[in-house]
């Protein structure tokens, strides 16, 4: 029988605060607009979440959670300042990821989504799909798309 | 490049000061009352067709309108008894095996599309009512943006359908039973092509019977669409009581629109789905491909008339 487990504030922004932060980071391109993200997505759990069989299945509906409240706020804030490579310092990026971080925030919305949770969060095609409501055909398409638009921002950058 | 990558947004920390800044305002959202499920006043929600329906057993049946959602069959409360109502099942809508499989904007509006292209035909006259089916139709209309027929049985019901090339074309005919706000709605989606309908029926005394709408938008750029549903029962109630189970679904909540009806949101694979029951109008939207928060988005724009 599914638990719930620990809602507590504290639990969850110790567990999965930075790995969160960071999908909202990069795809908002600013902190306090990910910094909301996270607590809107991490709010919605506490009000919301259902019970889960495993941790593994908690921590992808935060991370669908939270993508959809990153697609929410992409439609408001397309006209602010996005992060700098500074900022990026002051985070905790190290100099050489600073620019692989700033390519891979140059990409598309979609493509850089999909990139993220596969690549970055480790789920497969399948889970990515199904945590973006999405075909798995769809997020293969997204993910080459990303992989050519990144290889030649690198390269033009 | 894949190590890199993660190793690069792993390295992006939340700060110390907006952790606690973040657990702190969570501590206090956490301390509100929290909205429990509750039984209100009135009429459950019909089952959507696409779902498996069961019927729990006969009963007398649970005021309330909107599905709720319940842990499992040992959750449904004990029916109650309502004098004014005979007797009725209670029932619940479970996913079949591949519901939220996915589904094409062209697929989903093929038939009303093929109703559009036997237009002055009687070959689809858009089912039954009372049982009864239509026999036969008259055009009214038959070019420009809105095509319009009545379509006839032999107990004197009439029914009136418009296709139109816009919801909004024909809105007069749905405004006293829905606000829609197109401008809204314009920047969410676009509406497709000869995929709308809507049907005004009206009884032998001329009396308004019910009326229905339905309208398909694209919703994106890759492939996201929705279908706008509403039925007005003008004679009787939306009369059932529904449950949906939490466990069935990616997510199950409910959305209080910018106008205050709320919905039913289910979201499971490509599939979401939002449902509104009052005691004697249906909305509902099926979508695919969009996330919850497009949705509520799109339910924003919709709202009954005072």
């Amino acid at each position: 029988m599914a638990e719930k487990p620990d809602s507590s504030a504290a639990r969850l922004v110790e567990e999965y605060g930075s790995a969160l932060f960071a999908l909202c980071l990069v795809m908002l391109k600013n902190v306090p607009d990910a910094e909301d993200a996270l607590q809107d997505a991490l709010l919605r759990y506490i009000e919301r979440a259902p019970a889960f069989d495993t941790r593994e299945a908690e921590r992808a509906w935060l991370f669908k959670v939270a993508a959809n409240r990153c697609r929410d706020r992409l439609r408001e804030a397309r006209r602010r300042p996005t992060v700098t490579l500074e900022e990026l310092a002051g985070l905790g990026a190290e100099s050489g990821d600073r620019q692989l971080l700033a390519a891979l925030m140059s990409l598309p919305e979609k493509p850089r989504e999909a990139m993220l949770l596969h690549y970055v969060e480790g789920y497969d095609v399948r889970e990515t799909a199904k945590l973006l409501s999405l075909t798995p055909s769809c997020v293969k398409m997204r993910l080459k798309k990303g992989r050519e638009l990144l290889r030649k921002e690198i390269s033009d950058g | 490049m894949d190590n890199k990558l993660k190793a690069a947004v792993d390295s992006l920390k939340l700060s110390d000061a907006a952790a606690e800044r973040i657990t702190r305002s969570l501590d206090q959202a956490a301390a509100r009352p929290r909205r429990r499920f509750r039984a209100r006043a009135v009429i459950a929600i019909a089952a959507a067709a696409a779902l498996l329906t069961l019927s729990v057993s006969a009963a007398y049946v649970e005021l309330f309108r909107n599905s709720e959602i319940v842990g499992g069959v040992e959750d449904i409360p004990e029916p109650s008894i309502r004098p004014d109502m005979t007797e009725s099942s209670v029932s619940y809508t479970r996913p079949l095996p591949d519901y939220g499989a996915p589904l094409s904007l062209d697929e989903g509006a093929e038939n009303y599309r093929e109703m559009y292209a036997l237009f002055g035909t009687d070959e689809m006259l858009g089912g039954r009512v009372l049982s009864e089916p239509w026999t036969g139709s008259r055009v009214l209309c038959g070019s420009g943006d809105v095509l319009e027929r009545e379509v006839y049985n032999a107990s004197g019901y009439v029914k009136r359908d418009l296709f139109p090339a816009r919801i909004e074309l024909a809105a007069d005919e749905f405004a006293p039973f829905l606000d829609i706000d197109f401008s809204a709605l314009a920047r969410l989606a676009r509406p497709a092509e000869e995929a709308n309908l809507i049907c005004i029926k009206t009884d032998p005394d001329g009396a308004l019977y019910e009326a229905s709408l339905t309208a398909h938008y694209s919703a994106g750029e890759d492939g996201e669409w929705f279908r706008l549903g509403m039925c007005h029962l003008a004679q009787h109630e939306w009369a059932e009581s529904n449950y949906v189970f939490e466990d069935d679904w990616d997510e199950a909540y409910y959305y209080a629109n910018a106008s205050g009806l709320e919905f039913l949101i289910t979201a499971l694979n490509s599939r979401i789905d939002a449902w509104c029951v009052t005691e004697h109008t249906s909305l509902s939207l099926m979508s695919y491909f969009m996330s919850t928060e497009e949705l509520e988005a799109v339910l924003d724009c919709l709202s009954l008339p005072q």
